[in-house]
Parts: structure tokens; sequence; C-alpha cells
């Protein structure tokens, strides 16, 4: 991977690891605080209602009780447990139980109503004639045999509507107890409180919601609508179910009254704010990964510019272009940098020493040769064999003696690298018209030149190897026809020549085309060697050093048909001349 | 008939280049040959050369004070080197020193032969130089192509001008009609040929524009008096 992009990524995760773990964190530690919260005041309130509710109760259960203290209430009450039902209640009797029941109701808001009835039922109440009925069925009443069994204890009887009022037909929860004689203990009435229902209203205010409910002995005091969770809700902080949501269930039983005061919170509202909380959270965490992103970014690349630059000179030297690495840099980087251009300076060095030193060899070869051979002597000589050669009108003679020495003053001229197209092109039909005189119809050649190239300056010794090439190893007991093209495809100049002759098997092919593109630098590109397809590698490694590596020459080679050798290399232009110059010829 | 001299140390050029020159191109008459530069100085005091033909690098000379000698004293004459010496730094020099151009050794007959033509070229128009362009456009037609066919259709289609404004004009100024004109330039060849080389009558007649020698003959003794063979006789 690439170091730019560790760097980036290592960036981003020492920012965002942190911020991730710290998120859920907080997250966790808010959630656990609300949810707490939230559950300690709802039990709160509900632990608080069951205080109130027990100091109701009490209250009620004393009232009730203070009646017992009270003997002629006792013998009145006792003494219409065997009248038959409906029985004539004596004004007398009545005063006297309304006295005393009007004391317990006074400003006591807890109650609706307190009312006596004796074991036939019949009613006595500080209300008059005009709001409660003078007698009710006790048997009938739902809440009878409850009463009964509790026997002396009391009861709270969930609300419902009371019968014996008249012109009220609103529910109230009731508090109920058997009047027992404290000397027999036989029953002899029952005492029932019928609680107010605002009371009941202003102490369940401060639930919150509506599902909530109070239970005494299993029963619920009041009619909702409430859901059967609050059935299920037996114990305290648990989680219950309807099915389709979950629920807290949060409840409290009075130690001293047994009533069970339940409430349920839908876990969607518990978590709302939460759920709010974790959204912010997320968003946030999102904004930082992108401008961690965005930074991270930034700076990996800032940092890293450095070694892009550096990434980048090694490939162009790669490639041949030797180009220094000019930024000023501080620190570890200017000792790289500069390290780095000095080793190119040498390396340049180096290779233009070695250039130099093949060079010189290469003149000193020639100019030893110059010397053995001595070129006046040479074209001097020819000269007389040339006019010889018109005097006897042997013009064919004359012609191949001057073609020699245009071929030997070519190649006896050293000092350029680069001619002109023209020139080679020059050198190579000298070079062909004395070929042609020793294969006569056997050789066959045709140019084919686009206008315009033959001021580009190419390197010298391009066309004529690759015909001598052709010649040598093409040309077998048949004819052979060789053709000659060279075009420009934009920036290019494509030089190929193409032979009918033997062609090279497929083995040998890849070989030399592996040669062909092998760049290493060995001293032959200078010496003339004998061998297959050596000449072709020189002029192959020559290209390389002058143009690039991708500059080899190609071939390909169809066996027995056809094979085709291509050199392409940068257009270079020259000064054009309108007719072309002696020099070489 | 031109008149060359050759400076060339080994006699086998010399003999070579004049067999080219004589016989081989012909028009062409090598009056003078010289060994070295001395004799080529002792030779141009006395005589005037149409062309001087030379090599630069012979022993005791200087080539290219010699070059220089030659411009100074005989600007008009044209000089044409032939030299196995190929330095670029000194055939500069020749060039800046006057020379028609510079043949490396062994020269290419075809070379030769371009330099020389374009030396004719160049006196033509020399020749006709106080003619008016038209006028001078026509007699050096005719000059390149005596030995061909010159309608005036020929060179009505050449020079793009009509024939008979050809015709016309040229008769206006050289007061003389133009197919008498061109017969005088083709008599004057085949005199010079007669005279000055040993060419078969056929030969002189085909070279002269004249592919039926009976023809050239009846036209010959018409303008000279003399039948081409009698003149020949004489000459000899």
């Amino acid at each position: 991977m690439k170091l730019r992009n560790k760097v980036f990524i290592m960036f981003t995760a020492l920012v965002l690891v942190p911020l991730i773990i710290i998120a859920i964190v907080v997250h966790g530690i808010f959630s656990s605080s609300k949810l707490e919260d939230v559950t300690k005041s709802t039990e709160n309130t509900i632990v608080q209602l069951n205080n109130s509710l027990d100091l109701m109760i009490d209250d009620a259960a004393r009232s009730t009780l203070s009646l017992l203290y009270n003997n002629q209430l006792i013998n009145t009450l006792t003494s219409y447990s065997n009248d038959s039902p409906g029985s004539y209640i004596s004004n007398e009797d009545k005063n006297l139980f309304s006295l005393f029941l009007s004391g317990i109701m006074y400003n006591r808001e807890t109650f609706r109503g307190v009312h006596v009835f004796s074991n036939q039922g019949h009613t006595f109440s500080h209300l008059d004639r005009g709001s409660i009925s003078d007698t009710i069925h006790l048997k009938e009443q739902p809440w009878y045999q409850t009463v009964m069994g509790a026997d002396g204890s009391w009861i709270l009887y969930p609300e419902f509507h009371q019968p014996y009022y008249i012109n009220d037909s609103n529910n109230y929860v009731s508090f109920v107890r058997l009047l027992k004689d404290p000397v027999d203990l036989h029953g002899i009435g029952i005492i029932k409180v019928d609680f107010n229902p605002d009371y009941f209203e202003k102490l369940t205010q401060q639930m919150p919601g509506e599902d909530w409910q109070i239970f005494s002995e299993g029963r619920a005091l009041f009619n909702k609508s409430s859901y059967q969770l609050l059935d299920k809700c037996t114990s305290n902080r648990t989680w219950v179910n309807d099915g389709n949501e979950e629920f807290l269930c949060l409840t409290h039983t009075s130690p001293s009254t047994g009533i069970q005061v339940s409430n349920v919170i839908p876990k969607e509202f518990i978590y709302h704010e939460i759920k709010e909380f974790r959204q912010s959270l997320v968003l946030v965490i999102i904004l930082s990964l992108i401008g961690t992103l965005l930074l991270s970014f930034y700076v990996s690349k800032l940092l890293l510019k450095p070694f892009d630059l550096l990434k980048d000179r090694i490939r162009d030297f790669q490639n041949n272009r030797m180009n220094k690495i000019d930024d000023n840099f501080r620190g570890e980087f200017a000792e790289i940098s500069g390290t780095y251009n000095n080793m190119l300076s040498e390396i340049n060095q180096l290779v233009k020493e070695v250039y130099e030193l093949n060079t010189k060899n290469a003149e000193s070869e020639y100019k030893s040769l110059q010397a053995k051979m001595d070129p006046h002597f040479i074209f001097n000589t020819l000269e007389t064999i040339n006019m010889t050669a018109l005097s006897n009108k042997q013009f064919d003679v004359s012609d191949m003696v001057s073609d020699l020495g245009s071929l030997i003053r070519y190649r006896l001229n050293n000092e350029d690298t680069f001619i002109p197209l023209q020139a080679e092109m020059n050198f190579t039909k000298s070079y062909i018209a004395l070929m042609e005189y020793r294969l006569g119809e056997n050789l066959n050649v045709h140019w084919d030149i686009a206008p315009g190239v033959s001021s580009f300056l190419i390197p010298k010794y391009l066309i004529q190897p690759l015909i001598e090439n052709s010649i040598k190893h093409g040309f077998l007991d048949r004819p052979i026809s060789i053709s000659i093209h060279v075009k420009t495809e934009g920036d290019v100049l494509e030089i190929s020549v193409r032979d009918d002759g033997e062609g090279i098997p497929q083995e040998k092919l890849s070989e030399l085309q592996n040669h062909l593109s092998n760049q290493d630098v060995s001293n032959h590109a200078l010496k003339s060697e004998r061998g297959n397809g050596l000449a072709l590698v020189n002029i192959s490694k020559r290209l390389m050093l002058i143009y690039g590596s991708e500059y080899h020459l190609h071939v390909h080679s169809i066996p027995f048909l056809n094979t085709t050798i291509k050199a392409k290399i940068p257009v270079q232009r020259g000064e054009s001349h309108e007719e072309s110059d002696d020099r070489g010829r | 008939m031109k008149k060359v001299m050759i400076v060339e140390d080994e006699k086998v050029i010399r003999q070579g280049i004049k067999f080219l020159l004589e016989e081989v191109f012909t028009g062409y008459q090598v009056a003078w040959e010289a060994e070295n530069g001395e004799r080529a100085l002792e030779i141009i005091h006395v005589d005037v050369p149409d062309i001087i033909l030379s090599d630069i690098r012979m022993p005791k000379m200087d080539g290219l004070k010699f070059l220089s000698y030659l411009q100074d004293k005989l600007p008009e004459v044209p000089v044409i080197v032939i030299s196995g010496y190929d330095d670029f730094a000194y055939v500069r020099e020749a060039f800046k020193l006057g020379v028609k151009d510079y043949l490396l050794k062994p020269i290419k007959r075809s070379e030769l032969a371009s330099v020389l033509k374009k030396i004719e070229k160049e006196d033509i128009t020399y020749a006709f130089r106080e003619d008016p362009p038209v006028i001078r456009q026509i007699k050096e037609l005719i000059e390149q192509h005596l030995e061909e066919d010159l309608s005036l259709k020929f060179i009505s289609n050449t020079l793009n001008l009509h024939p008979n404004y050809i015709s016309q004009t040229f008769k206006d100024y050289t007061k003389v009609n133009l197919s008498d004109y061109i017969v005088s330039r083709r008599m004057e060849k085949a005199n010079r040929l007669l005279s000055q080389t040993n060419l078969k009558i056929y030969d002189v007649a085909y070279l002269s524009g004249y592919s039926n020698a009976k023809h050239f003959s009846s036209v010959f003794k018409k303008y000279f008096g003399k039948t081409p063979q009698q003149f020949k006789n004489e000459v000899l």
C-alpha cells in the first residue's frame, strides 16, 4: 500500500477511534442516567402516592373504629340487628348516628360519605333522606362477602356505583369493615366510607401519564382502560411486554396497607430523549469523519510531497531523463534530496565518461584506420581507376568505382552522429547500387519516402545497415525485394525496411525482440561484430541510448515470407536545403 | 566549343577527364593541361580559358591561394574543383572563393555533367543579357533544344505565350524571322561540330536537330554554299 495511504488511514483512525469510543461511553452514561432519572422520579411519585394513601387509609381505619368506643352507638346498632329489613328507624336513633357521622365528616376532604348499615340493611348516615335511601340489601352488595370474610379487618373496594345514593351515579372507591362488638365479637353492622374521587384525582395527578393503577388485594381500584400490562407489573424495575411494545414496570407496595401502586412507562417514552441525543451524537461523528478525512488527506499529501517528488525524479531517471530535485527542503528531506542530486551528478559524469571513452576508442580506431589507409591515396587511386575505365568507355566500371568512393568517404567521415535523412539515403543508395551490380536481377529495391522529410536529422548508419542486414540474412537463391518506407506520424519519424526473404523462425524472433529492447549498456555499441542479429542489436542500443528505452528497434517476421524491421525516432528538424550539399558524397 | 584548362598532376586522370569532355559530353576542348599550379599560372598569364577544372591538393601548391588568385585575375572564368580532400572547413573556403562546384574523387560523371550544364546556362543567359526578357527566354530555349523539335507550338507551350505574340515580338526586335533564326543557330552548331570534332555527318545532322541527313545537307548547302562533306574536307 502506498505510504501516503497508510499515513492517511493512520491519521484518520487516530482521530476517529478515540472519538467513537468516547461517543459510545458518553452515550452509555447518558442513557443510563436518563433511564435512572425517569425511573427514580416515577418511583418517588409512586412511593409518595402510596404514602398519602397510607395516611388516608389510616385515617379511615381510625375513623371507622371510633364508633366502637361509643356504647350507645353499639347498642343502638345492635338493636336493629333483629328487626326486619326496612323497618322503621326512629328519629332519635337517626339523629344519634347522624351527629356522630357528621363529626367524622367534618373537614375531611378525603371522604365523600361515611355510612353505617345494620345487619339487616338499615342505613344510618350523615346525609338526609333526600340523598341516601333508608335501607339496602346488604347481601346483594358485591363487597358483602369480602367484608364478611375479612371479619372486622378493613377492605378497599374498587370504584363502582353505590346504589344507595339518590341522584348520584358516580363511582366511588370504598373502605368497608364489619363492626364487631368489642365484648362478644359478634358482627353488629358494617361501616362504609366512600372516598372522595377529587382527592384521588389530586393524589394521582403527579403520576406520569395514565398508565397507572392502584391495587388492593389484587383488585384494581379504578376503572381504567389500562393495559393488561399493569396486571403483569408485579416486580419493580422490570420490563413487561404487550406483544408490540416494551414497558418499564414500576410498582410499590405499602408495607402497612398492602396497597400496590403500579406504573408502566413505554420504552419509547423513556428512550425518546436518549434517541435524540444519539442522533445528534451520530451527526457529530459523521461531520468529524468528513472533516478528519479531508484534513488527513491534505496533511498526508503535504507531508509526503517530498516523497512524491523523489518518486517522480526516480521514475524520470528510469526513462533516461536525469532531472535534479530542485525544491528547497528542510530537515531530513534536504539530506535525501542532496544525496540524490549528488548521485545523479555522479551517474551523469560516469555515463559521460563511459560514452566519451567509447567514442575516443572508436575515434582512435577510425583514426588508426585512416592512418593506415591514407584516404588521399585511396581516393586518388580510385579516381585513376575511374578515369581509366572512362577512357575505355567502361561506364559500368566508372559508376561502381564512384559509388565505392562515396561509401568509403561516408564511413571514414565520423564527425557527425546526426545527419540529414537525405545524406543517409544517398549513402544507402550508393551501397545498393554496388550490391545491385553484384547481385544483378536478384536484388530489387523500392523507396517510398514521404515528402518533406529529407532534411530531418537521424542518427548516422541507421538505414544502410538495415538493408545490409536484409540482404545478408534474407537472401536465398531467389531474387529478394526490399522496400524502404519513411513517413511521419505526428512527432515520430518511422523508418521501416521490409524484405521478402528467408524470414526469422519464431524462437529466434522472440529472442531477438528481447535483445532489441534490452537496455543493458555494454560496450558493444561502437564495435562492429559478426553474427546473426548483432548489427540490429547495436543499432537498437544506440537508439535507446540516444532517445530512451521506448525507442528500440521493432522486428516482425513470418518465416519464408517476409521480415520487417522498424525504427521509430522523434522528429528532429534540420536546416532544409534547396540542393543537397556535396559533403559526404 | 568551350576551351577548358585542366590542372591535375596525374596523367591518367587528365586523360580521363579529357575523354569525358571531348568525346562523351562533346562541345568542349581541353586546350591546356597543367601538372601543377606553377604551370597553370603561366598558362593563365597568356591565355584565358572558358572553364578551369583543377585539383587543389597537389605538391607545391597552396590550393586556396590559387583559387584566390583566380578569383582576382579571372573573375568571369568558372572554376570547378576536383579533389580527394573533403574537409568541411576547406570546402567552405573554396566556395567562398567563388568556385562553381567542388567535386570529390572519384567523381561521378553525372555530377560533372550537371555542373557544366549549369555553366552553359549561365553563359546563354549572359549572352542574351541585353535582350528584353521575352526575347531572352526564346533564345535560351532555342539554344537548349537545338537538337530537338523546335516548332512554334513547342515554344508557345513551353513559354506559355501565344504563337502569334512570339513570332511578332521576335521579328520586331531582332528584325529576323523566328524560323530563320533557328536555322542559323543550328547551322552554327553544325559548323562547330564539323570543324572541331570527328563526328560523322549523320551524327552532326542529328545533333543539329535534323533527323534526316539529306535534309540537313541541303539546308547546310543553302546556308554555307557547300555541302557538309566539302566543308569537312576543307577543315582537315
